[in-house]
């Protein structure tokens, strides 16, 4: 499989809590919708995802519970913590703030 | 909320490791299998797709890992992680870990015994009412004598104070009673309190009421409380026992009340009567009672009040009264006063084996430091953090203190079952002794102290340390680190000489002691309290107990192996004692104080009392002879002088029954003095009146043997029996065990002190020669090139011994100043040399220094033994 993009770093925990704030979700879910949105472009590193759920729970932003999955198998769904909505919408705005900048710079050049 | 939650979860992944990776393990699978069914649809093969899936999650093995290490508190896995690396050390160096462990287990363990004791008896508030509310009354005379206080002046007092809440009196005597009630019939220690005692102490009886102001008026109906463990003795715990009649002496008394069990009020009662005392008016100088007060605000205001009520009462009462005030005094320190200096010392003590205790596993710990420093500093070389490392240090240093503090209970609990056992039974509240929570928390603390303590240096050095300059082969450092490790051993020493002094002054006062003459003969001698049953005795004349005695000692002294029997009214040394002196007056001298005995005559034979002039009472002395007195030396030199006392007559403040003039009688002999209080009072003025002219309803009976003293018990029993089948016969002791009773504090202070010197000894030594051992290592290859070079033994030798006799003079001077300094604060437990005796300090310094050049000795043996040309090439 091949790497499109390297994730530009720090980017993997803003992605995942934006796909976890629309609705409760599990771990290859995850995977797959960030992979959909982007077309193809975003391929989060699945050696990443799971530690990175794990350190996003473990900071108080995302909780889990098992729960069923569309195919009545059990899974474990992630979703947003009320300190996790505050820290996304941190992490957009610092996004923004940085992407618009770097467009600038590029732009400009 | 979050902190919570996210603590839940730590814990819950620190506890529930097991079930926490299941849940990865599924949460990971179920990717998998989503993974593989994704890869079918796009059309793989499933084996293809499987392996397509696992190859795109990456190793399974170690995203666990990862997420394993988002999760971990980390400090508390690593503080894990550093323990089971300090218990590898330890497992490695077992002779070193087992000798610090028994070593903090003994010092820990004594600690913790000690403290257990000192907190059971002196620190725990008494098991009243708000207890610093309450106060101890005493009469004062005015010439030092502290007394109880008399009825009648109890009375006004009560009447007439007003910053007492509640004031309340119990006689200062216990007399052991006969009681016959629904069980067997048993010998009862009994005390007879006021109204209103119990209120005072904040005790409520279990059943019925306490006594009132009625039951203390002269001749009112008898009445008794029982004591819970009487109560179920006799009654087994019956509830409807409030009402019902027991015989005391003969006497019928109605149960009013049940205590609550664990009551004690100085030592333990079985049964409390109400006081009622004959009005007559010599009884106001009777002064029988313990009086307890509950204050309303403070001492002083108290005090002032009991100032100018006395005063009143001693122009009021100037015949009974002049001369004595009123002293109120804080009742626990009244219940504790005479073991509380005792006691301190011992915590001092153990607060200095502590300290020695410390400073010896330091010292151990530092070589154990010293050894490691190459391990250490190849770990910071890899790349462990100073921080990492000072924790590890420190890590092993409590780890072995926590498992030393857990030896240290068991060595506790057992020290306080010991002491408990073999300790005077004269402590009081010792039973109470136990090691409770205070204690374990005591242990704890002390044990996360000593294990900072001992840990504090290396770990600092290892902070420091200086990884190129350590990890160059060979390097050779022996400066720096072994001056602290002087300074250990050196304050080792001093501690030593310190306990050494303090164990040494008290063994002596103990041998002093025990080489006090007692002014009587105690071996052989058998000895018991009997008492008569009033109703059945009572004649107004005495002549019905003067019989029942005479029958007794002559019954007894029929019994084959019995030499001679008599009776006095208080034994010597037996802690009895009359409660009230009179005073003796010479015709035309000054009152004296003095305590007046009853006995038989054949007294002064069984315990071979001297006599010094005239002659001893005799059995022509009786009822109606002339009333004759035998006084002991120390009345006759306060009293008489030069004079000469014989046929002189003595004047006493008190009247016999039916007479209105003051009881006279002629002096006909002197006596030996006798230690009546204890050995290491000094004999008071006693004299002695014939039983016959002064018969009592209890005495304690002496009975000289020619065979073992023991042996005669129980012909003792049928001989009093025979004579009264319904006289019960309380526990008979000798005279050795009661002479042995008075000396077991100091022998109990004396030998504990001896045994924390003797362990101060054996550690500070053993540091002296672990320090010279190492130093004597450290230097082989110096003291090989000198020895090369021609250096004698004789030049290497004082290399060795001079470093250990310096140490050693500088603690033993030290540890003199400071002995001399403390030994002032133990003057009272001293007896017969003063607290700064040269002879104990010269004796405790020759043995330290005796000590010390044989822990010198061996290491510089070692020293001068080295072969130089093995030494030169192992280098």
């Amino acid at each position: 499989m091949s790497k499109p993009t390297d994730l530009v770093q720090g980017t993997v925990d803003l992605l995942i809590l934006k796909t976890v704030a629309l609705e409760p979700v599990h771990g290859w879910a995850i995977a797959q919708r960030i992979k959909l949105v982007s077309n193809d472009v975003l391929i989060l590193n699945q050696n990443a995802l799971y530690p990175a759920l794990h350190r996003l729970e473990e900071q108080g932003w995302l909780r889990s519970e098992w729960g069923d999955s569309e195919n009545n198998r059990r899974a474990k769904y992630y979703s947003l913590t009320r300190a996790g909505r505050k820290r996304l919408e941190q992490e957009l705005a610092q996004w923004r703030r940085l992407s618009s900048a770097i467009e600038m710079v590029v732009s400009t050049a | 909320m979050r902190l919570l939650y996210r603590m839940g979860r730590r814990l819950r992944s620190l506890v529930r490791l097991r079930a926490v990776d299941a849940e990865l393990n599924e949460e990971l699978r179920f990717h998998i299998e989503r993974q593989t069914a994704e890869n079918i649809a796009a059309g793989m093969t499933p084996d293809a797709a499987l392996r397509s899936a696992l190859l795109e999650l990456g190793g399974i093995e170690q995203i666990k890992e990862e997420c394993r290490d988002m999760r971990r508190m980390q400090w508390v896995e690593s503080s894990l992680q550093d323990a089971r690396f300090a218990i590898r050390t330890f497992s490695k160096r077992q002779g070193f870990t087992l000798t610090v462990l028994a070593i903090l287990a003994l010092g820990i363990g004594s600690a913790t015994a000690i403290f257990s004791i000192v907190n059971g008896v002196l620190l725990t508030a008494l098991p009243y009412r708000a207890p610093a509310k309450l106060v101890r009354i005493y009469g004062a005379w005015e010439h030092g004598s502290r007394e109880g206080v008399s009825p009648p002046d109890f009375v006004d007092y009560r009447q007439r104070n007003t910053t007492f809440e509640s004031l309340a009196g119990a006689s200062i005597s216990t007399p052991l009673l006969n009681l016959k009630a629904v069980g067997d019939p048993e010998q009862v220690r009994s005390r007879n309190i006021t109204a209103g005692f119990f209120s005072t102490l904040g005790i409520q009886p279990l059943l019925g009421r306490e006594f009132t102001l009625q039951d203390e008026i002269w001749k009112a109906p008898p009445v008794a409380i029982l004591s819970y463990g009487l109560w179920q003795r006799q009654y087994g715990g019956r509830a409807s026992v409030v009402g019902e009649h027991l015989a005391i002496n003969g006497v019928s008394y109605a149960v009013v009340g049940v205590l609550p069990p664990f009551f004690n009020f100085l030592g333990s009662t079985d049964l409390f009567t109400p006081i009622q005392y004959n009005p007559v008016p010599g009884i106001r100088s009777a002064r029988i009672l313990i009086v307890i007060g509950r204050l309303k605000s403070d001492l002083p205001s108290a005090q002032s009040e009991l100032d100018v009520l006395s005063r009143r009462l001693q122009t009021e009462y100037s015949q009974f009264d002049r001369g004595w005030s009123a002293v109120a005094a804080p009742l626990t320190d009244e219940v504790v006063k005479d073991v509380r200096v005792g006691l301190k010392m011992l915590l001092a003590a153990i607060a200095l084996v502590i300290l020695l205790v410390s400073a010896s596993i330091a010292s151990m710990m530092l070589s154990h430091a010293a050894s490691r420093q190459s391990e250490i500093s190849m770990r910071m070389a890899l790349g462990a953090s100073r921080a990492r490392l000072i924790r590890q240090l420190i890590t092993e240093g409590l780890l072995l203190a926590l498992f030393g503090g857990v030896g240290g209970c068991v060595v506790g609990y057992f020290g306080v079952e010991l002491i408990k056992q073999f300790g005077p039974v004269d402590i009081p509240r010792l039973s109470d002794a136990r090691i409770d929570t205070i204690a374990l928390a005591f242990t704890f603390m002390l044990s996360v102290l000593v294990g900072l303590g001992v840990s504090l240096e290396p770990a600092l050095r290892a902070g420091r340390a200086d990884i190129a300059y350590e990890l160059k082969a060979g390097s050779r450092t022996v400066t720096g680190r072994f001056r602290l490790r002087d300074v250990l051993v050196l304050s080792e020493i001093t501690v030593s000489v310190v306990l050494l002094v303090g164990a040494g002054l008290l063994i002596r006062s103990l041998i002093l002691l025990e080489n006090v003459n007692p002014g009587f003969q105690a071996n052989n001698v058998l000895t018991t309290r009997l008492a008569l049953p009033g109703s059945k005795y009572s004649d107004g004349i005495g002549a019905k107990v003067t019989a029942f005695w005479h029958d007794a000692i002559r019954n007894i002294e029929a019994i084959p192996g019995v030499q001679s029997a008599a009776v006095t009214s208080e034994l010597p040394l037996s802690g009895l004692n009359n409660p009230s002196p009179r005073t003796a007056t010479a015709d035309g001298g000054e009152p004296h104080h003095v305590y007046l005995r009853s006995v038989s005559p054949g007294y002064w034979n069984v315990m071979r009392i001297p006599l010094l002039a005239g002659r001893y009472l005799s059995t022509d002395d009786h009822k109606t002879s002339r009333r004759v007195v035998v006084i002991n030396e120390e009345l006759r030199k306060d009293i008489f002088g030069d004079r000469d006392p014989i046929g002189q007559r003595l004047t006493f403040d008190f009247q016999e029954r039916n007479e209105t003039e003051n009881y006279q009688a002629v002096v006909v002999g002197i006596a030996g003095d006798v230690h009546h209080t204890s050995l290491a009072a000094a004999p008071f003025r006693e004299a002695y009146l014939p039983m016959d002219q002064s018969p009592l309803f209890s005495y304690d009976l002496v009975v000289r043997t020619t065979i073992n003293p023991k042996s005669i018990a129980s012909d003792l029993r049928h001989a009093i029996w025979s004579l009264d089948r319904d006289e019960s016969v309380g526990t008979l002791r000798t005279l050795d065990d009661v002479v042995g009773l008075d000396l077991a504090q100091p022998k109990f202070r004396g030998y504990l002190l001896a045994a924390f010197a003797a362990m101060a000894l054996v550690l500070s030594a053993s540091s002296l020669y672990g320090l010279l051992s190492f130093l004597v290592a450290q230097r082989r290859r110096e003291i090989g090139v000198r020895m090369a070079l021609g250096a004698m033994p004789a030049d290497i030798f004082p290399l060795i011994v001079g470093k250990g006799l310096r140490l050693a003079l500088g603690g033993l001077l030290a540890g003199l100043v400071l002995a001399f300094a403390l030994a002032r604060f133990m003057h009272t437990l001293v007896y017969g040399i003063g607290s700064g005796d040269p002879v104990t300090f010269v004796a405790g310094s020759l043995v330290l220094l005796i000590v010390a050049v044989l822990a010198s000795y061996v290491p510089a043996r070692r020293a001068v033994n080295l072969n130089p040309v093995d030494v030169l090439r192992t280098e």
